[in-house]
C-alpha cells in the first residue's frame, strides 16, 4: 500500500488537475483545488477543535458541500469519518454518535436544525463545526466552531500521516436485534476496491459521475472516491433529480452511472426507460438488490455507448465483490429467476458455497456465499460476538486462518462460472436497495406495551425486491397510530412500516413457528 | 376537486384531510420517489394525459398538481 490512504487518489488529482470540476452540487461547481483548500481549512478546524487528534468525526450532513468535503476534511485530519443522516429520526443519530463515540461532528444548514434533539442525553458532545452557518449558539461544554471562524483557519499544509490498516469509514446498518451494526472499513479494503474499479472502468478526467446514493450507504463511496481517484467530476443528485434522471445525466453530461436497480425500474413504470435516452453514458452499474432482466435489458437500448454491469456485495466485503457484465445477445439465457447473474468474484477474492454446516457443496448445487480477501473488513464496531459468528475461517482451505465472511446469501454457480444470486437464508431484505433487518423493525414494534408478537414483511414485491415494509401484530388494546408514531421516531422511513394489521392470533406452521408464508398469502389476496 | 384529493390519498396511503396544497414530494415518508411516479401513473390514468420528466419535476406540491389538472381541463384551480 506504501502509505496510501483513502485521500491520496484526491491529492493526486488535486496536483495533476487543480482547475477541472470536482464537484457539482445544485448549480455550484467547485475544481479540485477549491474543495481541496476547504478540506484543509476545515481539517484544521477539527485539529483545533479537539483536545487530542480526532479518530472519528462525524459528518452530518445530506447532498451538499459540507457532506462530501466533510469526509476528505476527515481524511485530512487522519480520522474516520462516520456518515450521518438528517433523514434518520434523531434518536438514531443519537445512538450511531455514541456508539461510534464521536470527536467532532461536521454539520450543514439543515441538518444543524436537528442538532439539539440529536444531543440530548448524549454522555460526551464532540467538537461542532459549521461551515456553511446554523452554529447553536447556546451549546456549552464543547468546542463551536462556526463559518467565519473557518473560514479564518489557514488551509492545513501537512496532513497527519494515516496507516493503511487504519478505519477509513464507519458504516452503520440494520441490525437483527434492534440495534444498528457498525461496520468499519479500513483504507487497505477500500483501495484495494478502488484499484480494481480504476483497472476495470478507466476513469478519466473527462469522466462525469452520477451521485445517488445517500452517504449513508457505502456505494456512494464508489461515486466520490473513485470519481476523485481519476480526475473525474462528482455531480451530486438532489431528491428531485432522482425522479427524473434522464434530464439530470443530460444536464450534467453524465458519463458513469451507478444506483440501485429500483430507479431503472422507476423508469420503466412510468415509461421514461426509452430508446437513446441516456446517449451521454458509457459505463452504467448497478448494485444493491436484484436486478431484473427486463431492467438490464431496457437500460443497455436506452444507453447505447454504454457498459452495462451488475455488481454485487455487502458492507462487509467492502461496496462491492463480484460483476457481471451485460452481453445482449447471451446474456438473457443466463438469468435465474429473470434476475441478471451477480458473475464472478474480483481479482484475488475467493469466494465458496456452503451448506449449513459450512461444508462446500457440489458444484451448480444452491448454498451460503462465502468471500475472502483483502476488501474482508476486520470485523463489526464493539461486537466481538457478532464477529466471531460472521467471520469464520474453514479448515478445509489452502491459506490456514484465511477469513471468509458469510454473507448470508443464497446462491448458486452456474455451468459458466458466473453466480447467481437466488435470495436470503434470513430475515434480512432490501426496500429500494436499503439493507433491512426485519428483526429491527419487530423489535421496535414490540416495545411498545400493548404489543404482545409482531411480523415485518417486505411488500409489495416487485421484480425481486420489497418497495416498502408491513407489519402484522398481535396484542391487547393496540392502538397502531400511536405504534406507527413511535416507531417512526426511531427508524428511517424505508423501515417504517406502511400499514400495520392487527391480528387476534398470529398463523403458526406445522413446527409450531410463526408462518410469514401465511402471512405474504394474506397480503396476496388483499392486494 | 374532491376527485383529486382522493386520488392523491388513495395513492399515497394517507387520509384524505393531509392532502393540501402545500403537501409536497419528500415532505412526508409516504411521498417518496416511487410514490411520486405511482401518482404520476395514476393522473396520467385518471385524466388521459402524459406527463414527461420536466414535467415531474414541477408537479412537486398538490398545488402545482391541481393547477396542472385545472390548465389542462381548461379550468381554474
Amino acid at each position: 500500500m506504501n502509505g496510501r490512504s483513502l485521500r491520496s487518489g484526491f491529492l493526486c488529482s488535486r496536483a495533476s488537475h487543480p482547475d477541472r470540476p470536482a464537484l457539482i452540487v445544485s448549480d455550484r461547481t467547485l475544481t479540485f483545488a477549491e474543495v481541496d483548500y476547504r478540506a484543509r481549512q476545515w481539517a484544521h478546524g477539527l485539529l483545533e477543535s479537539c483536545t487530542h487528534p480526532p479518530q472519528r468525526v462525524g459528518v452530518f450532513a445530506y447532498r451538499s458541500t459540507e457532506s462530501y468535503i466533510g469526509q476528505l476534511a476527515a481524511l485530512y485530519a487522519g480520522a474516520t469519518f462516520v456518515p450521518l443522516n438528517r433523514k434518520f429520526p434523531p434518536a438514531r443519530t443519537r445512538k450511531m454518535i455514541q456508539a461510534a463515540e464521536l470527536d467532532a461532528i461536521i454539520l450543514d444548514e439543515a441538518s444543524a436544525t436537528q442538532l439539539a434533539e440529536v444531543l440530548v442525553d448524549i454522555d460526551k458532545i464532540p467538537a461542532l463545526l459549521f461551515p456553511a452557518g446554523g452554529a447553536a449558539t447556546s451549546l456549552t461544554g464543547t468546542k463551536v466552531l462556526d463559518c467565519a471562524a473557518l473560514s479564518d483557519l489557514t488551509p492545513l499544509r501537512e496532513l497527519p500521516a494515516v496507516s493503511p490498516f487504519q478505519t477509513g469509514y464507519l458504516l452503520f446498518t440494520s441490525g437483527s436485534t434492534g440495534q444498528p451494526k457498525g461496520v468499519p472499513v479500513t483504507h487497505a479494503n477500500v483501495l484495494y476496491f478502488l484499484d480494481v474499479m480504476a483497472q476495470r472502468y478507466q476513469i478519466t478526467p473527462e469522466d462525469r459521475f452520477s451521485q445517488t446514493f445517500d452517504q449513508t450507504f457505502d456505494l456512494s463511496i464508489f461515486d466520490v472516491f473513485l470519481a476523485w481517484n481519476g480526475g473525474a467530476c462528482v455531480c451530486a443528485m438532489q431528491p428531485l433529480d432522482l425522479i427524473a434522471p434522464a434530464r439530470f445525466v443530460a444536464n450534467h453530461g453524465v458519463t458513469v452511472w451507478f444506483s440501485v436497480p429500483s430507479l431503472p425500474a422507476l423508469m420503466r413504470r412510468k415509461g421514461t426507460l426509452v430508446p437513446g435516452v441516456f446517449p451521454t453514458l458509457r459505463l452504467s452499474l448497478f448494485c444493491g438488490e436484484p436486478l431484473p432482466r427486463q431492467s438490464a435489458e431496457a437500460w443497455q437500448t436506452a444507453a447505447p455507448n454504454s457498459i452495462v454491469e451488475n455488481l454485487y456485495g455487502p458492507t462487509e466485503l467492502t461496496i462491492a465483490c463480484f460483476a457481471y457484465r451485460w452481453h445482449p445477445q447471451s446474456s438473457p439465457q443466463l438469468c435465474v429467476n429473470e434476475t441478471v447473474p451477480i458473475g464472478r468474484p474480483y481479482e484475488g477474492l475467493a469466494a465458496i458455497v456452503v451448506d449449513e454446516q459450512l461444508s462446500p457443496v457440489p458444484p451448480g448445487d444452491d448454498g451460503e456465499l462465502l468471500v475472502a480477501g483483502p476488501q474482508t473488513v476486520p470485523g463489526y464496531w464493539h461486537d466481538h460476538r457478532r464477529t466471531a459468528e460472521r467471520f469464520v475461517t474453514l479448515p478445509y482451505v489452502e491459506e490456514p486462518g484465511l477469513r471468509f465472511y458469510r454473507t448470508g446469501d443464497r446462491v448458486r454457480q452456474l455451468p459458466n462460472g458466473d453466480y447467481a444470486f437466488l435470495g436470503r437464508s434470513d430475515y434480512q431484505i432490501k426496500v429500494l436497495g436499503y439493507r433491512v433487518e426485519l428483526g429491527e423493525i419487530e423489535a421496535a414494534l414490540c416495545q411498545d406495551d400493548a404489543v404482545t408478537q409482531a411480523v415485518a414483511l417486505g411488500w409489495p414485491i416487485a421484480e425481486g425486491t420489497a418497495e416498502s415494509i408491513v407489519a402484522f401484530v398481535c396484542g391487547y388494546d393496540v392502538n397502531t397510530d400511536r405504534i406507527l408514531t413511535r416507531v417512526r421516531g426511531k427508524l428511517p422511513d424505508y423501515m417504517t412500516p406502511r400499514h400495520i394489521y392487527l391480528l387476534d392470533e398470529m398463523p403458526l406452521n406445522a413446527n409450531g413457528k410463526i408462518d410469514r408464508k401465511a402471512l405474504l398469502e394474506r397480503l396476496t389476496r388483499m392486494a | 376537486m374532491n376527485n383529486l384529493e382522493k386520488l392523491i390519498a388513495s395513492t399515497l396511503g394517507v387520509r384524505t384531510s393531509e392532502v393540501r396544497d402545500e403537501l409536497a414530494y419528500n415532505s412526508i415518508p409516504e411521498w417518496d420517489s416511487l410514490n411520486h411516479v405511482n401518482l404520476m401513473l395514476a393522473i396520467e390514468r385518471q385524466y388521459e394525459t402524459t406527463i414527461s420528466e420536466d414535467d415531474m419535476v414541477q408537479l412537486i406540491t398538490v398545488a402545482a398538481i391541481r393547477g396542472f389538472i385545472a390548465g389542462m381541463l381548461g379550468e381554474r384551480p
